[in-house]
């Protein structure tokens, strides 16, 4: 019953909406993912933050260098010079989809939940920090640190914020499982109207939005769990928008009522080497194996266009952070051979290395699936071979990948993936974290890591940062590949369509749709 | 025959727990952790795995797992799912009605195919006609559901534009006929041809040995014409198989409708133990499992009374 009112409620928001509508028409995205909750505090999967990045606005947000901007803050935060005293400034009049105002009580209501044990919100982040959050006036709050954690502003830039006014009301259970998390009550651009599982999402945009005047009146996502009928329902003119994946690329851009955005992504392919092996102690082993890769016969053959070479996956490309001496490595296989003859492993009569009697013969594997990456371990097989190492590349399924082999500590090597951080702290590399699978360690380099959440000067930061990747760079603890890029295929009906790199479709309620 | 009814049910009963035991064994032996599917790698902070694991009665030990799973099963409970968040009940529920429709037509098409061509086939014995849908029988076998509805989609639906590519409905609030017929088009097709194919070779077969049964001499021998004999004698014997065999048909069309849903974006019983599978998402398998076990049980019980009401010859006991 109760669900049914909210729903009639709900409706009616969304036809008083459409009453006043603007006129830019309902943009229809297929997506392939189905969301799992959409209330922020409980949410961690790519396809609800997705939703809720429509729904949600969160205080802060980076921009395509990584610099902070504010959207729900007023203006970039006062921090004080111990760095243990955040003081933020609302915006004023912003309001909840249900016309009630966001102020600070909000925000304190949110953390407070977030940081509840019994919660266990996947969204903590660094925020466990802060010891408490004090409220100047409704549009001032201040938070005060236990230590100092630079970092910590990577949480601000995240959607946590929910209203005060309706989940103070519920127990914890309502919150997660119960309405609010299928049809949650925002702030953002986006209202939600409807939310049928495994058919389709609708949104509906907010015009007391705060921000600019929106254009579009509202999205509907259709979820199709088939990428590839995904981009078929662009084709005949049932969506107006899907994912492109690489090898439809070519086909896309030859159709004169598409629009093809590509767009470098945050996800990149790297090799992970087992340091525990006889084989990848030692470092000139590890360079030798990036030596031996083209990374641009791989980027045309393999990811076919498209991709940046990645130096290190400390940083993206392009950012305020990136150390621009650090350069992907050189495609130079007698350097490679001459670096593995330094590190003790000669060539046998059989053409394959050898050291202490021991051949130098590896498994490198990966997750069944992804095209790319089972392919980049067979090249990885014959570019290996040249400089005297023999590969038996080994495709396996996920799970069975990381349970059998990689958790239990019994690679040599895999290919796999990860995302890049549009901050400048990553846990990959730090000793002894559980996705460090292949034991690096590196002491100075953890030193380094936490001196940057140790301080807010952005200048100490980016030298931090520069020593860090010239680190990663020399010492190789995996071998970076590339970013990949992602691409939509958009109907040409939808005009102001904007892209940013490593982020993708930008402030889509400016978008219009033509009839 | 009642009594017969009763006794199968009770028998049911054991061979249910046996499959709940072997199933869920088996996707516990499965390597993968559901835990591991809600840590997300890329996420800024983990959840406490073991909470989780709590939350979801994954610390105790297999054999009480199962044995609390069963105990909410005797009171209609499912439990809850890893992935959605909602009972199983809920989700499955919402669910099994877009699978019956399909289901159903997929069934009523590929027997109003399927039934008179078997027929044919079997009295134009090697004929033209018989190697034809022969031929055309083994290919609708081996053809993958998946290919043959993509290559429906990219005819019908993006070069001819008669059907929408995908999805079950355009129109949400209130029931649109032909809004939804439109979309039950293809997938209807695809699943249909999967076992048309089958069903024409068995219903040839049938017919065959009909045919060459004394009777069918008899009656051609006290003149009755050749359309009598076939399909008044004839016929009627061979549907007994047919029939028989529908209630296993359907069974196996729920299951084998999974990677047509997925395809066409079907939101049905099938896409929902795809995602399940995927997911680790224990609830939802073992609810699912149960239900298709059930409905196997209820449709070879099914079969046997038909077959035993149909045909006078038999005698359940």
């Amino acid at each position: 019953m109760k669900r049914q009112i909210l729903a009639i409620v709900l409706a009616g928001l969304a036809s008083a909406s459409m009453a006043f509508a603007a006129g830019g028409g309902t943009l229809r995205i297929a997506t392939d993912r189905q969301p799992r909750n959409l209330n922020p505090v409980f949410a961690d999967d790519s396809a609800s933050a997705e939703i809720i990045s429509y729904v949600f606005d969160p205080l802060l947000r980076t921009n395509e260098k990584g610099e902070y901007e504010p959207v729900l803050a007023a203006s970039l935060p006062d921090i004080s010079k111990d760095g243990k005293t955040i003081t933020f400034k609302l915006r004023k009049g912003i309001k909840w989809h249900d016309g009630v105002e966001l102020t600070a009580e909000d925000v304190k209501f949110s953390l407070e939940l977030i940081l509840k044990k019994e919660t266990n919100s996947p969204n903590i982040g660094y925020m466990d920090v802060i010891e408490k959050i004090e409220i100047i006036d409704p549009y001032t709050f201040r938070f005060r640190l236990a230590d100092v954690e630079s970092q910590i502003m990577r949480d601000f830039s995240s959607e946590w914020i929910v209203p005060k006014h309706i989940l103070s009301k519920m127990t914890k259970d309502e919150m997660e499982k119960g309405d609010y998390s299928r049809l949650p009550i925002g702030n953002g651009s986006f209202k939600i109207a409807e939310n049928r599982t495994n058919e389709r999402i609708v949104l509906v945009t907010n015009n007391s939005y705060y921000g600019k005047a929106p254009k579009l009146d509202g999205m509907v996502s259709l979820i199709t769990p088939s990428g590839t009928t995904a981009l078929l329902k662009v084709e005949t003119g049932e969506a107006d928008i899907a994912a492109c994946p690489a090898g439809d690329r070519a086909r896309m851009k030859g159709n004169p009522k598409l629009e093809l955005y590509e767009y470098p992504s945050t996800a990149f392919d790297f090799l992970q080497y087992n340091l525990k092996t006889p084989f990848f102690g030692d470092k000139r082993v590890r360079q030798a194996f990036a030596h031996a890769v083209n990374i641009d016969a791989i980027i045309k053959g393999i990811y076919k266009g498209g991709c940046v070479p990645a130096a290190t996956s400390f940083t993206l490309p392009g950012f305020w952070f990136a150390n621009p001496k650090v350069k992907p490595y050189t495609y130079d296989v007698e350097l490679s051979r001459k670096l593995l003859d330094e590190a003790g492993w000669k060539t046998g009569p059989d053409g394959i290395r050898a050291k202490d009697g021991k051949r130098f013969e590896i498994d490198i594997l990966t997750n069944q699936g992804d095209t790319s990456r089972e392919k980049l371990v067979v090249y990885l097989q014959t570019a290996l071979k040249a400089i005297g190492v023999e590969v038996h590349p080994k495709i396996v399924e996920w799970n069975t990948l990381f349970d059998d082999y990689v958790d239990a500590g019994k690679f040599d090597a895999f290919v796999s993936g990860f995302s890049g951080s549009r901050y400048p702290v990553n846990n990959y590399y730090k000793t002894g974290h559980y996705l460090n699978a292949g034991k690096y360690s590196n002491p100075h380099l953890d030193k380094l890591m936490k001196g940057i959440r140790e301080t807010f000067d952005q200048k100490k930061q980016r030298d931090l940062s520069f020593e860090i990747q010239q680190i990663l760079s020399d010492e190789q603890p995996y071998t970076w590949f590339v970013f990949k890029s992602q691409a939509d295929a958009v109907s040409k009906n939808v005009k102001g369509a904007k892209y940013l790199p490593y982020r993708g479709a930008y402030e889509m309620y400016m978008w219009s749709v033509a009839k | 025959m009642l009594r017969y009814i009763l006794r199968r049910g009770l028998n049911a009963i054991p061979l249910l727990f046996l499959i709940t035991i072997i199933t869920y064994l088996v996707i516990n032996l499965a390597p993968g952790d559901p835990v591991r599917m809600f840590i997300n790698p890329e996420a800024k902070t983990q959840i406490d795995p073991e909470i989780l694991r709590a939350q979801w009665g994954l610390d105790k030990p297999f054999f009480v797992r199962y044995l609390i799973w069963l105990g909410n099963v005797m009171k209609g409970n499912l439990g809850m799912s890893f992935f959605h968040g909602r009972p199983v009940m809920e989700v499955l529920w919402e669910a099994l009605p877009n699978t019956i429709i399909l289901s159903f037509a997929s069934l009523v098409l590929s027997l109003v195919v399927a039934v008179p061509i078997g027929i044919y086939s079997a009295v134009k014995r090697n004929s033209v006609f018989d190697y034809l849908f022969s031929t055309f029988s083994f290919l609708g076998v081996s053809i993958p559901g998946f290919w043959l509805g993509l290559m429906c989609i990219l005819l019908f639906a993006l070069k001819l534009q008669w059907f929408p590519t995908s999805g079950m409905r355009e129109v949400y609030d209130h029931v649109d006929v032909l809004d939804r017929l439109r979309h039950l088009v293809l997938p209807t097709i695809v699943l249909g041809t999967g076992t048309m194919a089958g069903d024409m070779r068995y219903m040839r077969s049938a017919m065959l040995s009909a045919i060459t049964q004394d009777f069918v001499r008899t009656a051609r021998a006290k003149g009755a014409s050749e359309n009598r004999v076939i399909l008044k004698h004839a016929l009627r014997n061979a549907l007994l198989p047919m029939a028989t065999s529908i209630g296993f048909m359907i069974p196996s069309l729920f299951s084998g409708a999974a990677a047509v849903e997925i395809l066409f974006a079907w939101p049905g019983l099938g896409r929902v133990l795809m995602q399940a599978n995927f997911t680790r998402d224990y609830p939802i398998i073992m609810g699912e499992l149960i239900l298709f076990s059930l409905m196997v049980i209820v449709g070879s019980l099914a079969s046997d009374v038909l077959y035993a009401v149909v045909d006078p010859r038999i005698k359940l006991d």
